[in-house]
């Protein structure tokens, strides 16, 4: 099967500079990615702040443009683009099929705009309908979201957070994407809003044929919607695998110290738990030699701190792993085998 | 059958008692935010208040400090702490800007907020803001202030607090932050810390790391601390026990192993089937979210406030406000379909026999 | 907490009465604006004073009971008529009209100066729209009547006064609102073109660009503004038409002016650039232009709008200011800042304190301006509370 999307060797710098004769410090945003996606499959990609998730979103949708490395789109087999490497006219017929979810559903949502205009815009800016199919467009797409009808001519500060988040997602969908990117799409919204849009998401993928490649912090939702999953640290992919083998097993310590820091909703697992990690997460600009996590990893030699690892796969399996001793080290999954305890397991 | 949680024990540190709070402004109605809130603060535990947005729950928190704004009242109910010398205070008569409260804000009472940076003040480094807490309630001489402070950074597990004293707030990262606040708020050995959505802007890994920290101190301190969050995740890490309010009701509180185990209000039980479970692919289930959205307080109904998205809604719901029933000892809810033998036939919940209930609902208090 | 968080789709609040589902009504904005703006008693108030002052500046000739340049050495510093209303017979009867006194005049002894007395024998009844010596409305309406006016021709009428050649006041005065007003805006909408164009590249493509534009606004913005004015005055050919150097001194007020709107324009692109709605109309493959034009301006309208409101107070200060130190426009011209600089010695104000009712005006004009300005920006932006 040949990868709808492959990101290759994608590096963003950030530079910066102190002032206006300051010295220019940069900052390795994003540090040598290989990913795919295939066809139809939910990728997640986890990691806390500054991990560079969403720069690397970004960079796939050409909202930022990458430093080095290509990123290729392959709408049907043996017709392969090179998205990085187009400019921003050639790029544009492209923007139909990759589209953008945002995490805050009241800034990625023009404040002075009707909820009609907001999903017309695209078509408008593509010039693909107009008129009456415009209209028809519009409206089928806010009905394949919940929205109702009577809302094409407010302004989104009349909505919840939860449906002008649907409204967002009509913007993405009303192009009839390929490839849809979320970007911390839920993490905005109150627990029950989140599974009502959680459950829509994946309807429409199943309806449409969706991909979709989920920028998330929550590991608790990856495992709900992802079909795989790649963990980011400091601007690094450190491992990536199916779900839930990488929620069975991780392989990078790094991995393990998320799942272990999951709060999980259920009292009686408080007691399993081992100690939080040590430390914090170390600044872009000031990342260390040698494995990026060697500073917070419990598993540390000295060889960790001089060699970087490569991302690698692991017992010829499906799991990659940037880490020296994956193969050797017992690292704790998140599943609990004891018998499920609330009454909604 | 007003569940009696022990009480009148010498470690009860406070009480709330029906307390409601009401926001008045000039051009509509007053809205009633929190309605006849229930619940005891006990030394060495922690309270989680647990809802989304919008439930109240930072209202309530703050009316015990008193930092509400100008056009909120307390119309009923009393707010009762007894940190120990013999006396008890009623909060809710106290003026908010009185002597007698700005003694317990702060000293008897701290709290500490999601954002850091809004209680730190980012002109003074961090340690001369303790130092400024300490001296203003203990009496030290700056040089012991700076000692204790110190000693309360290392405690908050600051790394080289000496040095990091020195620090202004925006020299520091999210969690240190978040740490030297904690710091502050235990300044004078509060008797209760109200923590409201303090790990929420946090990472993963930092949260968990401030959430054991909050645990220890707490045991540390024998202080009791009031949890505010909206992510039952974090509640059943480090609540005793948890309320669970929807749109200014408790509807359900209790310990929070029972609740967890057998949530017994709808919105409980639709909260935690909202929520993706760590499960395999092979037991995963659809979520099963609750329809609809929160409805302004304005147009809440004047029974049960979660009658407009209840599945099982009845009858008597709209109109008549469901009274506290407790379903075991530590655990209560505030629905009908507890008490109603007429109600439908819900799986999971403790319900009345058929045969059994003579009257079918109590009253109404609104 | 946000109210509007919790408003129920399926059950939908009012529509603020949208009468058809038209899918392009643009009104309802303007209308949600003007509401608001409404309940904003000063600025209502306000737009009044502002929108009197702009009509009386249109159609001074008509306003204007006399022409600014007509003299009558008679009356030099002849002071303010009352305008009475009702007189009174001897014999206990009364006429109803208004009408203004006669001017009577004494020689102080002392002083060796004349002095003005009313001399209540003598009246010159009111009238409106009465005849007049032919003028040209806005330089191109042919008419004979004035709004006001006495009924006989040439009978003395200084309503509020006449100054060292016994010109009326009142009408330089309604002459110079023209001038004053005019170099307002025109000063302004020069400004705005400079400061839309210059700070929206400056904000919008960020990097030297921005720096450069930056430091030319600080630059421009440390020089003293009066000692700048003079040299840019002063440096105006002598010989130049009162209109030319009324247009000179346009430019040079809005060559300074522009920056201050620059400024809000690029902070607003700045801050705007980074909004996620920003990038989501990239996203969906907009042009540059359709990015600035349809997402990012109608967000910071409400900004320009407020901006260019309270720049014109500013321009209208700095033109008094210049044509009061006697740089900017000069006689013939009449400018509230040319009326004033007849009222700079104290002696003459001793005894003609009248001259100095362009500055009560000027306040007013400037302060009316400053709230409307302030009304609007409140209304326009829908999130502004």
């Amino acid at each position: 099967m040949t990868a709808l999307l492959e990101v290759e060797n994608l590096t963003k710098t950030f530079s910066m500079r102190s002032g206006m004769f300051g010295d220019t410090i940069t900052l390795d945003a994003l540090v040598d990615i290989n990913l795919k996606v295939e066809k139809g499959e939910t990728l997640a990609i986890v990691g806390e702040s500054g991990c560079g998730k969403t720069t690397l979103g970004r960079c796939i949708a050409r909202a930022l443009d990458p430093t080095s490395g290509s990123v290729s789109y392959t709408p049907e087999p043996g017709k392969t683009i090179e998205l990085s490497s187009l400019s921003k006219r050639e790029l544009k017929p492209w923007r139909q099929d990759i589209r953008m979810i945002f995490q805050d559903p009241m800034s990625s949502l023009n404040p002075y705009m009707r909820v009609f205009d907001l999903v017309a815009e695209p078509l408008r800016i593509h010039k693909l309908a107009r008129g009456a199919e415009l209209e028809q467009r519009v409206v089928s797409a806010l009905d394949k979201v919940g929205i109702p009808r009577d809302a094409l001519q407010r302004f989104p500060h009349a909505f919840s957070g939860g449906q002008r988040q649907r409204i967002g997602i009509a913007r993405a969908l009303v192009l009839d994407p390929k490839l849809v990117i979320a970007d911390e799409a839920v993490s905005a919204l109150d627990v029950s809003i989140q599974a009502q849009i959680l459950n829509l998401l994946e309807d429409l993928k199943t309806d449409f044929g969706l991909t979709y490649l989920f920028i998330s912090h929550d590991l608790g939702v990856v495992n709900y919607i992802a079909d795989r999953v790649a963990v980011m640290y400091l601007g690094h992919v450190v491992e990536t695998a199916p779900t839930e083998a990488l929620f069975e097993r991780p392989r990078h310590p790094y991995t393990e110290v998320l799942l272990e820091a999951l709060p999980i909703a259920d009292p009686t697992r408080r007691a399993q738990r081992h100690e939080a990690v040590k430390g914090e997460i170390p600044f872009l600009g000031n990342r260390p030699k040698g494995c990026p996590f060697h500073t917070r990893c419990r598993f540390a030699e000295d060889k960790c701190r001089a060699e970087k690892p490569e991302l690698r796969p692991i017992n010829g399996g499906p799991t990659y792993a940037a880490c020296h001793f994956a193969e050797t080290i017992e690292l704790k999954g998140a599943y609990d085998d004891a018998p499920a305890t609330g009454t909604y397991a | 059958m007003m569940p009696q949680t022990p009480m009148a024990n010498d470690k009860t540190l406070l009480r709330m008692e029906d307390v409601s709070i009401v926001f008045s402004s000039p051009d509509e109605a007053d809205i009633e935010a929190v309605r006849q809130v229930d619940f005891t603060l006990t030394r060495g535990k922690t309270l989680a208040l647990v809802g989304e947005s919008g439930c109240g729950k930072s209202v309530t928190a703050r009316t015990i400090l008193r930092l509400l704004d100008k056009n909120a009242r307390i119309p009923s109910g009393r707010i009762l702490f007894s940190p120990g010398d013999g006396e008890t205070t009623d909060i809710a008569t106290l003026n908010p800007d009185s002597t007698a409260m700005r003694s317990i804000r702060g000293n008897k009472i701290s709290m500490i907020f999601q954002e850091p940076m809004s209680s730190l003040s980012p002109v003074h480094t961090i340690g001369a803001q303790i130092d400024e807490m300490i001296l203003l309630h203990e009496n030290l001489d700056k040089k012991g202030a700076r000692a204790r402070t110190i000693e309360l950074l290392e405690q908050v597990g600051i790394p080289g607090a000496r040095q990091r004293a020195d620090a202004y707030p925006f020299q520091l990262s999210g969690g240190l932050r978040q740490r030297a606040m904690i710091a502050m708020a235990l300044a004078c050995k509060p008797d209760l810390l109200i923590a409201d959505e303090p790990t929420t802007a946090l990472d993963v890994t930092t949260q968990a790391q401030i959430l054991d920290l909050l645990r220890s101190l707490r045991d540390e301190f024998g202080m009791a601390m009031l949890f505010i969050t909206h992510d039952l995740g974090v509640v059943a890490e480090i609540a005793d026990e948890v309320a669970v309010m929807y749109l200014g009701d408790v509807v359900e509180q209790g310990d929070v192993f029972d609740v967890f185990k057998s949530p017994q209000h709808p919105y409980t039980r639709a909260l935690m089937s909202s929520i993706p479970r760590m499960t395999r692919r092979a037991d995963r289930q659809r979520l099963n979210p609750i329809q609809g959205t929160v409805p302004s307080p304005k147009n809440r109904p004047s029974g049960c406030a979660f009658t407009t998205r209840c599945p099982h809604a009845f009858e008597p719901c709209a109109a008549v406000r469901p009274e506290p029933t407790g379903t075991s000892e530590n655990h209560w809810a505030r629905c009908h379909l507890l008490t109603d033998p007429q109600a439908p036939r819900v799986d999971g919940l403790i319900q009345p026999k058929v045969e059994g209930g003579s009257d079918a609902y109590q009253g109404d208090r609104t | 907490m946000a109210t509007t968080d919790t408003q129920n789709l399926t059950k939908p609040v009012a529509q603020p009465k949208t009468s058809k589902p038209t899918l392009s009504g643009r009104e309802s904005q303007f209308a949600m604006t003007w509401r608001r703006f409404k309940q904003h008693q000063l600025a209502l108030v306000s737009l009044w004073i502002v929108v009197a002052f702009y009509l009386v500046a249109l159609l001074a000739e008509f306003f204007a009971p006399f022409d600014p340049g007509d003299y009558n050495p008679r009356y030099t510093y002849a002071p303010p008529q009352g305008i009475e209303f009702v007189f009174v017979e001897e014999d206990g009867s009364w006429t109803w009209g208004p009408y203004v006194n006669g001017y009577g005049t004494e020689i102080d002894p002392e002083a060796m100066r004349r002095i003005f007395t009313i001399d209540e024998e003598v009246r010159h009844p009111l009238g409106f729209f009465v005849e007049s010596e032919p003028y040209m409305l806005l330089g191109i309406i042919p008419m004979s009547h004035k709004l006001f006016g006495t009924i006989e021709p040439r009978a003395p009428l200084y309503v509020i006064g006449a100054d060292r050649l016994g010109r009326d006041q009142l009408s330089r005065l309604i002459h110079g609102t023209r001038i004053s007003l005019s170099i307002g805006l025109v000063g302004v909408v020069l400004s705005l073109i400079f400061g839309v164009i210059i700070g929206g590249f400056s904000g919008y493509y960020g990097g030297w660009f921005d720096s450069a534009v930056q430091r030319t606004i600080e630059f421009i913005r440390s020089l003293p503004t009066i000692p700048l004015w003079l040299g840019l005055a002063a440096a105006l050919p002598q010989n130049w038409s009162a209109l030319q150097n009324y247009f000179a001194i346009t430019v040079i007020l809005s060559l300074l002016g522009w920056t201050e709107l620059a400024r809000v324009v690029r902070g607003r692109f700045l801050a705007l650039r980074t909004e996620d709605f920003v990038t989501a109309a990239q996203l969906d493959g907009a042009s540059d232009y359709r990015v600035i034009v349809r997402h990012m301006v109608p967000s910071f309208m409400s900004h320009i709008i407020a901006a260019t409101t309270l720049a014109i107070p500013g321009m209208i200060l700095a033109e008094t200011a210049l044509s009061f130190l006697g740089l900017g426009l000069q006689a013939p011209i009449v400018s509230w800042g040319t009326l004033l600089q007849e009222a700079q010695n104290i002696r003459t104000l001793a005894s003609a304190p009248w001259l100095l009712a362009p500055g009560v005006v000027v306040v007013v004009a400037i302060l009316a301006m400053n709230f409307l300005g302030d009304g609007l920006r409140d209304a326009a932006d829908p999130y502004g509370k």
